[in-house]
């Protein structure tokens, strides 16, 4: 009896603790996050993933990752005869020429474009097949961003894969898939105003295969439907991406980038005046797709034909399109514009600035930012009509030609494409990619031999005069038949 | 889970039968006859027993007739058994003497065996704390106590300033995606252990708030600490880094004892290290310190109660520091019937403190004087560091950051003894803790450091820890003839639920505290939640007491592991041989006085380390854009992740030598971490970042060795001497096909994983100068050193004299490691860096300066970080009762200590002090690698004067 009860007992009290348990469950865990799963179970997530791309396009150009400073654009400019980096935040290497697989800033822009690639495709395969709704439009836009990151595939590297641990192909390869991925967004779309970028990026990308018939024919298409598109890549103080060229040139307490003093007038083009609104985040979106850029191709393919007429009057309708973009108003109060020993930069308007050795020194190309100054914060130039009216040839025309495209382009990284620099795979797709091998042609980068690597940002000062050691946009233009630059010759 | 709790509730019913007759007596100190309370007795045929009240006394009743063997134990003392025989209706009266067990070698632990072992069974190690250690030690936090008096473990502080993170580490990092700070259980409850950067936490420039400074440590009584491998296999995946248990004191029968204890002092910046002296004359000044602690204990049969109190505040060493912490502790144990006890331990801590900038950071005080913000020091007159003076003091009263904690921990613990050797153990119990930092740039500060005062900002960073503990236990103890037993089964369950929200206000109006006074409001979260539960089952053999084998396996399921991971086993299994307990040994009187006691022993057992909680999981990332919500590529997730595993061969013998005056341990260690986590990064052209995949190999191998010696044993004179040695050696064996990445640093020099190195080495340029100081060669990427010291324990002293004046001192070293310089490469960048810093021309200039940039020239920043450093001397003396002859005032001690006295460093910087958050160097990674490399801009732990007053009441 006794046995009996306690056994009575004990299968009480396991089933009432059995019971209990289904109170306290310890071990259930949610993870808070959106799975991928439950995405494409969403309602329209074309919409979300379209969103998706335009911030990865703006983080392509412009990502900093995990507080590493490795935007593309910052590396690129620094690469260039642009911007000097006077500071120790941005790249330390670029500025020399010297492009080291190992260096983590030749990393992160392959990843991002890669991964504007991957996204894109992601959305025409998977997002596109979960979301019956998708449009024609949509899928032109997808079809666009793989384009956009093939294209800058092959202008920034010479040698890259087209997918995840593939063979690497040379730029062209990446140039005729970006235009064959152009054309599908034109022959999908019907929205008028993404049209025109389509056409001016499919210009720029027969510009870059040297295809000048094609390229003048989307350059004309794109300037006949707007003449003054623009498209933007878009930043945001509050919620990221920040713009990391604006810190660069504007953000950083000491301005880590400082301009060649032939272009000190147009910078900073992205900048704030330190209160983070809507107001504000303007002046960090970059116009990554222009029409002056259809302009400045047209006028090339112009040159190319020697058609020098044709290409004043295209340069003097750029002029007059770059004239009616916005300027906002900086006042930058303690215009910290120092080199790296701190010793001061030219920071006034008593400054006057030669092109090269033996140039005319001008006036008008460096000014005080301490009062209120204009900055054109889309495209900006300092050459007028009468400098495109004097033009006597076209080699003169062609010098005139790089140098609007790089004061239209600064800050933009596109100089150092012009420049005919192209970057190496980095030391991770070398290690992991069974496709590229140390010592490979893809792992050494391409510099042209003419560049003055040690000199590229190189200038004196003589009182109030000074000089820059190069004016590349004449090397370029002495050196046009080499393959690395000027496509059309 | 069900499972889990079945057999528990079948025990639960399992009543024992009640018995007749009984034993009572009085438990003495061998030496000193003076009675011993809180001892425990227990019959050991019966398993049934009785602690000792105030007196020593106790008694155990309704004990059938016949012969039993009485066991006696307390802390710190060796095991006592003695026959005893019981007549019926007649009280047995015996007295148990106790000899004091110096050496550690006998005594009785509970971490890693999931109930109460003695060591000599045992074929790993534990590291003890004792009440006199804790006693002696004026810690405010726990990892101080821990640096004070742990043989086998590193704890170095990231910075002087209050409520940062330390860096714990024993047997070398284990895991090159996680920190080595092991994990703490109170009173057998699992606590809130990150001791990095939060995920959301507010960066004051290398300085991590840590969890760590806020764990209760009021009224502890003990502290035990194994470090991995098959001690702690039990924990399965969760202590690889080893586990540190805390107890706190029960109480014991008797009259209540009251104890006040009053600590008073200077509290001064420690000025070893600075570049500039100036730093100081502008910066520190003496801060006062003082602590008020109150404890008490007491209890009648059957009920025992225990309770302590603090207050804690000083006024910092510098400007802008300040901390307040008040702390309670109870614990009450009762019995609930003859085979039922209850305890229950409760504690709380409020701490806040104020803090400033440090290290790389345009805001930085301290890091702008010695960086070289403000030129060379030396050079400038009176009046210009006058200014320099008035213009930090100013900065720093416009600053705010402050920090403030609440902590609840309790622990619920039901024990069961049945009877024929059955003991069980329930245990309850939760550690919540809620922390917010906040960070104010206002106007008014902006402005004072030339910033526009419209990006002022106000950051609240919150954070909401619950840590949840279910652990059952199971032991059985049986002798049968020369074979005896003791078997183990339980299971536990842990939970952690962390959240955190990061609230930011821009454009903040002056002086407000408040998000909403802002032109801008933001806010994210961050949420963590993990849950582990397990199940294990041990055997602990031995024959003839000598010779024991013990075999135990843990399964593991957590929520961490992937869809494709069940469950994890643990196996592990190890002997010992207590060779002084051979016939021949105990016969041989040469043998017997030469090494009374010896013990070899060895052990193979696997221990594990859970992945990041949610890094299993395939996301899209959904982020806020124009607007909008914008989806993109998230995380890639893994269904294959799965604990680290690290296999631990140990072997080790454990030596009383010269009649018990000296005791050695020597173990060997060989840990290999199997599965080791990286987060690999995936190939670029993948578009794809990183992820956490079980793809590496880690080793640590070294020897451990610990000495303590009885150099003077007299009845009036007592000194002891104790040091440790341990070596370590760490290497990445295989990195799994994947690409070196980093681990934190700078873009310059960085720490690396790569296969062939160390855990985190260093790597950047190195450059190579001629003889005239000019730069010939860069080494591209050159392995410049390595985080992890080759040697590293500690020094210490004991001594009593005249039975009233009682030393200590404390040291600990390292040896072989490199660190990084970094206040000088900001010199550099201020043209003052220092004056050997490169070779010279035979002209005295200096032609590197203008031929290679700071990255050509890393290496010239990397020294050897070896050190000694003494952390305390304290002095204390028992004041004869005839002096002050006051009825209500038992005892009466006055101390005087000093804390972190003396430095002897081979760098220029302070080693120690060289950033503790997750990924140091660049931002943080919660609970990441944290190995101390970077020694930049932030001051070292504080020099204290204290004075102490303890009386007993």
């Amino acid at each position: 009896m006794r046995h009996a009860t306690r056994l009575a007992l004990a299968l009480l009290l396991t089933a009432s603790v059995y019971a209990g348990c289904d109170l306290v469950d310890p071990t259930g865990v949610e993870n808070p996050n959106v799975t991928e799963d439950d995405f494409l179970s969403f309602p329209d997530p074309m919409a979300s993933w379209l969103r998706g791309m335009e911030r990865q396009m703006s983080l392509a150009l412009n990502n900093r990752n995990n507080d590493v400073e490795s935007s593309y654009l910052a590396s690129a400019e620094i690469a260039s005869d642009n911007y000097v980096n006077t500071a120790t935040f941005f790249n330390q290497f670029m500025d020399g020429l010297t492009f080291d697989p190992s260096d983590n800033d030749l990393k992160e822009p392959l990843r991002e474009f890669h991964n504007l690639r991957s996204t894109a495709l992601f959305g025409l395969r998977r997002v596109a097949s979960a979301d019956e709704a998708t449009t024609d439009d949509q899928r032109a836009e997808l079809h666009f961003f793989n384009g956009m990151a093939r294209l800058y595939l092959g202008e920034v590297w010479h040698l890259a894969p087209a997918d995840s641990g593939g063979v690497p192909v040379p730029s062209a390869d990446h140039f005729a898939a970006a235009v064959a991925a152009f054309e599908q967004a034109l022959d999908l779309s019907a929205n008028a105003q993404k049209r025109v970028g389509y056409q001016i990026a499919l210009a720029r990308a027969y510009r870059d295969l040297g295809d000048a018939e094609a390229a003048r024919a989307a350059a004309q298409a794109a300037i006949d439907s707007d003449p003054d598109y623009l498209r933007f890549a878009t930043y945001d103080f509050i919620n990221n991406p920040e713009n990391d060229m604006q810190l660069a040139i504007f953000g950083r307490p000491q301005n880590d980038l400082q301009p060649l003093p032939r272009l000190d007038v147009l910078d900073p083009k992205f900048f704030n005046s330190a209160e983070p609104n809507s107001v504000d985040d303007q002046y960090a979106d970059i116009a990554y797709l222009k029409a002056e850029e259809a302009y400045l191709i047209l006028a090339e393919t112009q040159l190319a034909a020697s058609d020098l007429d044709g290409a004043q009057a295209t340069m003097r309708d750029l002029l007059a399109l770059v004239a009616t973009r916005p300027e906002a108003v900086l006042d930058d109060g303690d215009d910290p514009r120092e080199n790296r020993d701190e010793s001061a930069r030219p920071n006034g308007p008593s400054f006057l600035v030669a092109a090269s050795p033996g140039a005319p020194a001008r006036a008008g190309l460096v000014r005080s930012r301490s009062a209120s100054v204009p900055v054109p914060t889309v495209s900006g130039t300092t050459l007028t009509e009468a400098d495109v009216n004097a033009l006597g040839d076209t080699e003169a025309a062609l010098r005139l030609l790089y140098l609007l495209r790089q004061e239209v382009f600064l800050a933009e990284g596109r100089r150092m494409m012009d420049l005919g620099i192209k970057w190496p795979l980095p030391q991770d797709e070398i290690l992991v990619n069974a496709n590229v091998n140390d010592g490979d042609p893809s792992t050494v980068a391409v510099v042209p031999d003419f560049l003055p690597a040690s000199e590229m940002d190189a200038f004196t000062v003589d009182g109030n005069t000074v000089t820059i050691l190069h004016d590349l946009n004449a090397v370029l233009v002495a050196n046009k038949e080499s393959p690395l630059v000027l496509p059309f010759h | 889970m069900r499972r889990l709790l079945l057999p528990l509730a079948s025990l639960l019913v399992a009543l024992p039968a009640l018995a007749q007759g009984s034993i009572r007596g009085t438990v003495v100190d061998a030496a000193s006859g003076e009675s011993v309370p809180g001892a425990n007795v227990l019959v050991q045929e019966l398993g049934v027993g009785s602690g000792t009240d105030v007196e020593g006394r106790f008694e155990i009743a309704d004990v059938p007739a016949g012969t039993y063997t009485l066991v006696a134990s307390f802390l710190g003392y060796q095991r006592n058994t003695s026959p005893v025989t019981v007549q019926d209706g007649q009280p047995s009266v015996v007295t148990i003497s106790l000899q004091e067990d110096r050496l550690g070698l006998e005594e009785v632990v509970v971490t890693g065996q999931g109930a109460a072992v003695q060591t000599r069974r045992l074929s790993t190690t534990v590291e003890v704390i004792t009440p006199r250690q804790i006693e002696a030690t004026p810690a405010t936090r726990l990892d101080e106590l821990l640096q004070a008096q742990l043989p086998g473990a590193q704890v170095r502080f990231s910075s002087g300033q209050p409520g940062t993170a330390s860096l714990i580490r024993s047997r070398g990092p284990i895991s090159a995606f996680s920190s080595t700070t092991p994990v703490i259980y109170v009173d057998g409850v699992r606590v809130d252990n990150l001791n990095t950067a939060a995920a959301l936490g507010i960066d004051t420039g290398g300085a991590q708030s840590s969890s760590l400074p806020d764990i209760p440590i009021e009224n502890i009584e003990r502290i035990e600490f194994i470090k991995g491998g098959a001690a702690t296999t039990l924990y399965g995946s969760d202590a690889a880094n080893g586990v540190i248990q805390i107890f706190t004191k029960r109480g014991v029968p008797g009259a209540t004892s009251l104890t006040y204890e009053g600590q008073f002092g200077s509290i001064v910046g420690t000025e070893d290290f600075l570049k500039y002296d100036e730093t100081a004359d502008l910066l520190y000044r003496a801060g006062f310190s003082q602590q008020h602690r109150l404890s008490g204990s007491g209890g009648a049969a059957g009920l025992t109660y225990s309770f302590a109190g603090s207050l804690y505040g000083d006024d910092g060493f510098r400007e802008g520091n300040r901390q307040a912490q008040y702390g309670l502790r109870t614990t009450v144990g009762g019995r609930v019937s003859e085979a039922v006890q209850y305890s229950g331990s409760f504690g709380f801590t409020a701490l806040g403190f104020d803090r400033d900038v440090n290290a790389n950071n345009g805001l930085a005080s301290f890091g702008n004087l010695e960086g070289g913000q403000e030129g060379d020091l030396t050079t400038l007159d009176a009046g210009q560091l006058a200014a320099i003076g008035d213009s930090i003091r100013n900065v720093v009263s416009l600053y705010a950051y402050t920090g403030d904690t609440r902590r609840f921990q309790t622990s619920q613990q039901l024990d069961l003894t049945p009877g024929r050797g059955l003991t069980f153990k329930g245990v309850v119990g939760l550690d919540y803790r809620t922390s917010a930092e906040e960070e104010i740039q206002g106007p008014a500060f902006l402005s004072a450091v030339g910033l526009p005062p419209t990006s002022s900002t106000l950051i609240r960073s919150q954070r909401r820890f619950l840590g949840l503990t279910l652990e059952a236990t199971g032991q059985h103890q049986a002798d049968l003839g020369d074979w005896s037993f003791v078997s183990t089964v339980g299971g536990q369950v842990f939970r952690d639920d962390d959240r955190q929200d990061a609230l930011t206000a821009t454009n903040i109006a002056e002086g407000t505290t408040s998000l909403n006074n802002a032109a801008d409001q933001t806010a994210v979260d961050f949420n963590l939640v993990v849950a582990n539960y397990g199940a294990y089952v041990q055997e602990n053999v031995g024959y003839r007491d000598r010779y024991f084998i013990e075999a135990g396996y843990r399964a593991d399921a957590n929520s961490a592991f992937g869809e494709e991971i069940g469950v994890v086993g643990y196996p592990k299994i190890g002997v010992g041989y207590v060779l002084s307990s051979e016939p021949f040994w105990d016969a041989n009187p040469v043998l017997r006085s030469i090494a009374p006691y010896a013990k070899l022993r060895a052990n193979l057992g696997f221990a594990g380390k859970f992945p990041t909680p949610f890094a299993n999981d395939r996301l899209v990332t959904a982020t806020p854009f124009l607007g909008e919500i914008a989806y993109t590529y998230g995380q890639f997730g893994n269904p294959d992740l799965r604990p680290e595993r690290v296999r631990t061969i140990e072997a080790g013998a454990d030596l009383a030598l010269s009649g018990g005056r000296l005791g050695l341990e020597v173990t060997y260690f060989n840990a290999r971490t199997e599965d080791a986590l990286f987060t690999v990064p995936f190939v670029p052209t993948s578009g794809r970042g990183t992820q956490l995949f079980n793809v590496g190999e880690i080793l640590n191998t070294g020897w451990e060795f610990a000495a303590q010696a009885y150099l003077v044993d007299q009845r009036d004179v007592n000194l002891r001497l104790n040091a440790s040695l341990n070596t370590l050696s760490n290497e990445v064996t295989d990195n799994g096909g994947t690409a070196p990445f980093s681990v934190g640093g700078f873009t310059f020099l960085g720490q690396w994983i790569e296969e062939g190195q160390p855990v985190g080495y260093l790597r950047g340029d190195r450059p190579t100068f001629d003889a005239d100081g000019n730069l010939t060669d860069v080494e591209r990427d050159a392995v410049l050193g390595s985080p992890l010291p080759d040697v590293f324990g500690t020094l210490g002293l004991n001594a009593r004299l005249f039975s009233r004046l009682d030393l200590l001192v404390s040291a600990d070293y390292q040896l072989g490691a490199q660190g990084i310089a970094v206040d000088d490469v900001l010199r550099f960048f201020s043209g003052v860096q220092d004056d050997d810093r490169f070779p010279k021309a035979p002209d005295g200039s200096t032609p590197a300066l203008a031929q290679g940039g700071f990255f050509d020239l890393a290496g010239v920043w990397v020294e050897d970080t070896d050190f000694l450093k003494v952390r305390l001397i304290s002095l204390g003396y028992d004041v004869p009762t005839r002096w002050f002859q006051n009825p209500v005032v038992r005892s009466l001690t006055v101390g005087a200590r000093v804390v972190n006295p003396f430095n002897v460093v081979a760098s220029s910087f302070d080693p120690e002090v060289t950033g503790a958050n997750g990924q140091s160097g660049t931002g943080g990674v919660q609970n990441g690698v944290n190995l101390g490399v970077f020694g930049f801009g932030t001051e070292s732990p504080p020099r204290q004067f204290l004075f102490s007053l303890k009386a007993g009441f």
